[in-house]
């Protein structure tokens, strides 16, 4: 069974996994961030989200074997540290990555860094884009001085570029804000876990 | 100045003294377990998290060979020296306690 989502905040993507889980699903592939393939089981299986930054190949086998020496299965992840990490395993009581607050706080930071880096991506491309895109969304010259048919045409001819040209300039400011509420979010659960030190 | 993350949390702690001897990774979190009667369990991330720091400040070492895929772990010489600069600064808080006061 394939499902496709897309998800920008990292722990409700592990609640939805969850969730489906509960129903007799497990999570075994997740293809391009946003195909998520899952499979039919008797067992019950939960998931956690990781993020880790660029690993060297030594680094990246210790992340990996100690992981799996506790019983997890890698089902999303790398070395380069652009995408989440993401670990199943059968549910037995010990079903966290990360069991004190240090490591729960750092793991926030590693997620924020990584959340932050995207936002900023994006507006830059928003940014960009406002530029190119600016007020010449239709590139037929004299366009606008045109009559009746004539112009019709020409402006329906144009549109699905012109829709094509001006997509970005709506979805990357979009992308942007949506992943700088995601950077607040995290960092208010940051900040909770923080007080209660 | 004191050295580099001490005084040490107490996951980091139990895993140095668990780490006196050459350990992978699900055997550190079983002995931390038993050592702390059951009152401390790591879970997998924070071992990792905690196992590189202390890789980073040098006071474990990975010994097995990069290539193998159980990953064993041992306290260095200077992880030896921290373990006993720790000994001291609890010894001395144990001897505030018998003391009663001030």
């Amino acid at each position: 069974m394939n499902k496709y989502r897309l998800f920008i905040d990292p722990e409700k993507e592990e609640m939805w996994i969850n969730k489906i889980q509960q129903d007799g699903y497990r999570l075994v592939s997740n293809t391009l961030d946003f195909i998520y393939t899952f499979e039919e089981t008797d067992e019950k299986y939960i998931t956690r989200t990781d993020y880790q930054n660029h690993m060297s190949k030594e680094k990246y086998d210790e992340y990996l074997n100690i992981h799996e020496e506790f019983g997890w299965e890698h089902i999303r992840g790398g070395r380069f540290g652009m995408t989440q990490q993401i670990w199943s395993k059968i549910e037995d009581g010990n079903d966290t990555l990360f069991s004190d607050r240090d490591s729960k706080i750092n793991f926030y930071k590693r997620q924020m860094n990584f959340t932050g880096s995207l936002a900023f991506l994006f507006l830059i491309y928003s940014f960009i884009f406002e530029l190119v895109t600016g007020n010449n969304l239709f590139l037929t010259s004299g366009l606008w001085d045109m009559q009746g048919t004539e112009f019709w045409r020409a402006f329906l001819f144009e549109l699905p570029f012109a829709i094509m040209r001006f997509l970005p300039a709506i979805l990357f400011p979009i992308a942007a804000v949506l992943f700088f509420v995601s950077y607040y979010k995290l960092d208010q659960a940051k900040k909770a876990l923080e007080k209660e030190k | 100045m004191r050295p580099k993350l001490l005084p040490l949390s107490e996951t980091m702690h139990l895993i140095m003294l668990a780490l006196r001897k050459p350990l992978h990774g699900y055997a550190i979190m079983q002995l931390v377990n038993e050592m702390s009667d059951g009152q401390v369990s790591i879970a997998a991330g924070t071992l990792y998290g905690a196992l590189d720091n202390l890789k980073k400040h040098h006071y474990i070492e990975l010994l097995s060979d990069p290539s193998d895929r159980k990953k064993v772990y041992q306290v260095t010489k200077l992880g030896e020296e921290i373990l006993e600069l720790e000994n001291q600064r609890l010894k001395k808080f144990i001897s505030l306690y018998e003391k009663g006061e001030g």
